[in-house]
């Protein structure tokens, strides 16, 4: 069930008709069941490794506690290894098992021997890299000392399963979304007026944006060797647009969505292109993932406290982590590998320059850096967006061949980029994702009318799925 | 949006402002459905995308201005390609008149890509209600009593969002395909991303094959260039082959396909009359060329007799007498010249069908 297909608001008007006329605590019981029915919804055999995932951490932040309580030290350490390991071996097994079992044999092979690999036929759960992220992070919080776990099993299940964000995020942290669990909401106005702004926004982004970029991108990488230089670079910068507009707009359905049940999840994206420096890039680029990645990953391998080498190599192994977990592909770790030397050759020129007065940035400085940023983002999408090596290197050949012509191939570019300045600048000005919902009511009609005529005359609507479901 | 937000906001959902929102959104949006029913924005804009192929909402477009102007429509010749780039309608009413002195208005609908089945339930569904022709002439060749692959396939012609309540009679199809005629903001889905993906080589891209067989002229006729020779020279056909040995158990489905649409014609009040098509004389160049021409005509006079229906041969069996290479432009669609050839020879047989009371 597809956040943009009629069915999807046909249940979700169900879901809201029957919540507003529930008690608080039947409430969190009718949205559990729901979020059980939308996940089967993509396949049922899936909900029993959810399940299984919720029991194991629901259980493993309950010995915690108690082994705290009980000041056993060894025996929380030993909980918390026993959820790490059973929620990584859930996601090894069911994300990277082929991945790496062929990358072993492809060694073995290449080092002269013969080797069989045993390859499973294995499908990928919808949302297991982000549901298995959360549940992570509530044993951590809980191991750290940061949060009480909850003893209300259906609180804890509905923060793993809660159906706006169960697939693709935001991967919430589960110490915010309980607390919102557990306190009865009050839908504000101010709900329900970002919650349909976030949902049409991300309407927009998906069907009139994403979408016909994807058309495009599509035929270039599906055959690089057919295009000029220009067309395939509009190609990266079509595939730039695509991404971004397609996560944020699911992002913005997932917290819209939320919000009409009175419900707040994090935001994941703020307007990333306009990033002047790439460390920016990264505060502004599904944040959920990055601060999860710095919170629990980068800053436990010791974050920059123990020099230049050592933050050097955090930053690295936190960014190859960081695009394996997008795909078992040698592409996604090259794509996080590249991410890596940007934000470490960055990391390097700012400690040179660290000792030097900063002059304030003018407009000129500050655009050139977005463009060098923008530019240095673009190029990687390359690596993410090709399934192969072969694709991936065709498609350089054809880029670095500078060919010359077919700069109508700017047009769609040109276009694309309007329509997502036309809603990122009026955001980004504000500072406000919903600051359509502050504008006057016949500017705001004009917006969302413009919105759903783009949507109209965009149409394939519910044809696409989101990019990042298959991660 | 941060936590205190929730604690802050005392206002509970007040219906006025969202219904005020929403007539706000729901009025704009009204501005714009008459705004795109102004014919100059209308030909400012991409053809509409409601029905399953550009091809009928043109054509739809054409009749609707004709039944403007001429205030009726005589005569309506449905059928494939074959029937839309061989038959003239405005030589068809020229020589009628000419013979009998009667005033003729005939529209050409036929289709490209669709072989019986579908042209009957566009004649059933859309041309024959829309036009309310005295006759109904429905071209046939003998290549299409069998489903070629390149024809457009039937069930995803039923499932487009107006042809779809054609076949599905249940309410929430009746509803949708209501919404796709009746809302023009509706009629124009995908125009956005086809537009883009003009430019995917860098420039604008020349009109593919599709945009320019849709074109017609006023009558709907759609002239086919270049001529055969051209054709061949550019190695374009070389595919083509004479016509293979028809099997009888595969061609059921046109034959009932041809009854329907009679009856549909009957239907309505309209004479129906079966035409065969002539094809370039190389489609009969094999041996046994001759004798499965005749098979072919007898077959459609029996069904056109079964019926009590007229049906026209103007090669009068002879299947080498279109075999000029300027008439056609393949072997079976002609080009203007051969289109004025046939038409004429058409006219000239049914100039005494009944197109008037």
């Amino acid at each position: 069930m597809l956040f943009n297909t009629p069915e999807y608001f046909f249940f979700f008007a169900t879901v809201l008709l029957v919540y507003f006329a529930l008690s608080f605590r039947a409430q969190n019981r009718w949205l559990l069941a729901t979020s059980y029915l939308f996940y089967a919804s993509w396949d049922w055999r899936f909900l029993s490794l959810l399940l299984l995932s919720t029991v194991i951490d629901y259980t493993a932040g309950l010995a915690i506690q108690r082994a705290r309580e009980r000041e056993q030290p060894r025996v929380m350490r030993a909980a918390l290894i026993v959820s790490l390991s059973a929620q990584l071996g859930i996601l090894g097994f069911f994300k990277y098992f082929n991945f790496f079992a062929e990358s072993a044999a492809g060694v073995v092979h290449a080092l002269g021997f013969r080797a069989s690999v045993p390859v499973l036929n294995v499908i990928l759960p919808v949302g297991i890299s982000f549901y298995t992220f959360q549940t992570m992070s509530y044993t951590i919080d809980i191991y750290r000392g940061q949060f009480l776990p909850t003893r209300n099993f259906t609180d804890f299940a509905l923060s793993v399963a809660f159906f706006p964000h169960l697939v693709a995020g935001p991967i919430q942290r589960a110490r915010s979304l309980i607390v919102q669990i557990e306190r009865p909401r009050v839908v504000s106005e101010d709900y329900w007026s970002r919650g349909f702004t976030l949902i049409m926004i991300g309407l927009i982004r998906k069907v009139a944006i994403a979408d016909p970029a994807g058309a495009l991108v599509d035929a270039y990488f599906g055959n690089p060797a057919q295009y000029s230089s220009i067309p395939l670079a509009c190609g990266l910068c079509l595939y730039g647009l695509q991404i971004y507009n397609d996560f944020a707009g699911y992002s913005e359905i997932a917290r819209g969505s939320a919000n009409l049940l009175g419900f707040d999840l994090m935001r994941n994206f703020r307007h990333p292109y306009f990033a002047r420096n790439i460390s920016e890039f990264w505060t502004r680029w599904h944040i959920s993932l990055s601060t999860w990645l710095r919170d629990y990953l980068y800053i436990p391998l010791g974050g920059n406290r123990h020099g230049v080498p050592r933050t050097c190599a955090n930053l690295m192994t936190t960014m190859l982590l960081g695009g394996l977990w997008h795909g078992a592909s040698w592409n996604f770790v090259a794509w996080g590998g590249l991410h890596g030397t940007y934000l470490t050759a960055y990391h390097l020129w700012r400690a040179r320059r660290a000792h030097r007065a900063l002059e304030p940035p003018t407009w000129a400085s500050r655009f050139l850096s977005a463009a060098v940023v923008y530019g240095l983002v673009t190029f990687s999408w390359l690596f993410f967006r090709s399934h192969d090596w072969p694709t991936t290197l065709a498609y350089l050949a054809g880029l670095v061949a500078f060919t010359p012509g077919s700069e109508g191939a700017l047009v769609p570019v040109a276009a694309l980029w309007a329509m997502t300045l036309a809603i990122d600048l009026p955001q980004a000005i504000a500072d406000d994702e919903c600051t359509l919902a502050a504008w006057s009511m016949p500017r705001r009609a004009a917006f969302v009318a413009a919105g759903l005529v783009a949507i109209l005359f965009s149409g394939n609507v519910g044809h696409e799925p989101f990019i990042y479901f298959q991660f | 949006m941060n936590r205190s937000s929730i604690s802050s906001s005392e206002r509970i959902a007040r219906p006025a402002v969202f219904t005020a929102g929403f007539c706000a959104i729901a009025a704009v949006l009204a501005v714009t459905e008459v705004a795109l029913r102004i014919p100059a924005v209308q030909n400012a804009m991409p053809i509409r995308t409601h029905l399953h192929e550009p091809g009928v909402v043109v054509r739809l477009q054409t009749l609707e201005r004709l039944k403007r102007q001429s205030g009726r429509i005589d005569a309506l010749f449905v059928g494939s390609s074959i029937v839309r780039c061989n038959i003239r309608p405005t030589l068809f009413d020229e020589v009628v008149r000419r013979q009998t002195g009667a005033a003729v208005v005939s529209f050409n609908a036929g289709m490209s890509g669709l072989w019986p089945p579908a042209v009957r339930l566009y004649a059933e569904r859309l041309w024959i209600p829309e036009a309310r022709p005295r006759v109904v002439m429905q071209g046939i060749r003998y290549g299409e009593l069998v489903a070629s692959p390149r024809a457009r396939k039937y069930d995803e012609i039923v499932t487009s969002p107006v042809e779809s309540a054609w076949e599905d009679t249940g309410p929430a199809a009746w509803l949708r395909a209501t919404a796709y005629n009746q809302l023009h903001l509706l009629q124009y889905r995908g125009i956005w991303p086809a537009w883009l993906k003009r430019f995917e080589r860098g420039r604008a891209a020349a009109p593919e094959d599709d945009e320019l067989r849709i074109f017609t002229d006023p009558r709907g006729w759609t002239p086919r260039l270049p001529t055969l020779p051209v054709n061949r020279a550019r190695n374009l056909l070389r595919e083509e082959t004479p016509n293979p040995v028809l099997d009888p158990s595969r061609s059921a489905n046109a034959f009932e396909a041809i009854r329907q649409t009679i009856h549909a014609a009957q239907r309505s009040g309209a004479t129906y009359v079966l035409i065969n098509v002539p094809e370039h004389a190389f489609r009969w160049s094999s041996a046994d060329g001759a004798a499965r021409y005749a098979t072919y005509l007898r077959a459609l006079r029996r069904l056109a007799d079964e019926q009590g229906v007229r049906f026209v041969d103007v090669t009068d069996g002879d299947p080498y007498r279109f075999s000029q290479d300027a008439e056609f432009a393949d072997y079976h669609h002609m080009s203007p010249e051969g289109a004025t050839h046939f038409t004429t020879l058409l006219a000239a047989r049914l100039a005494q069908e009944p197109f008037h009371n």
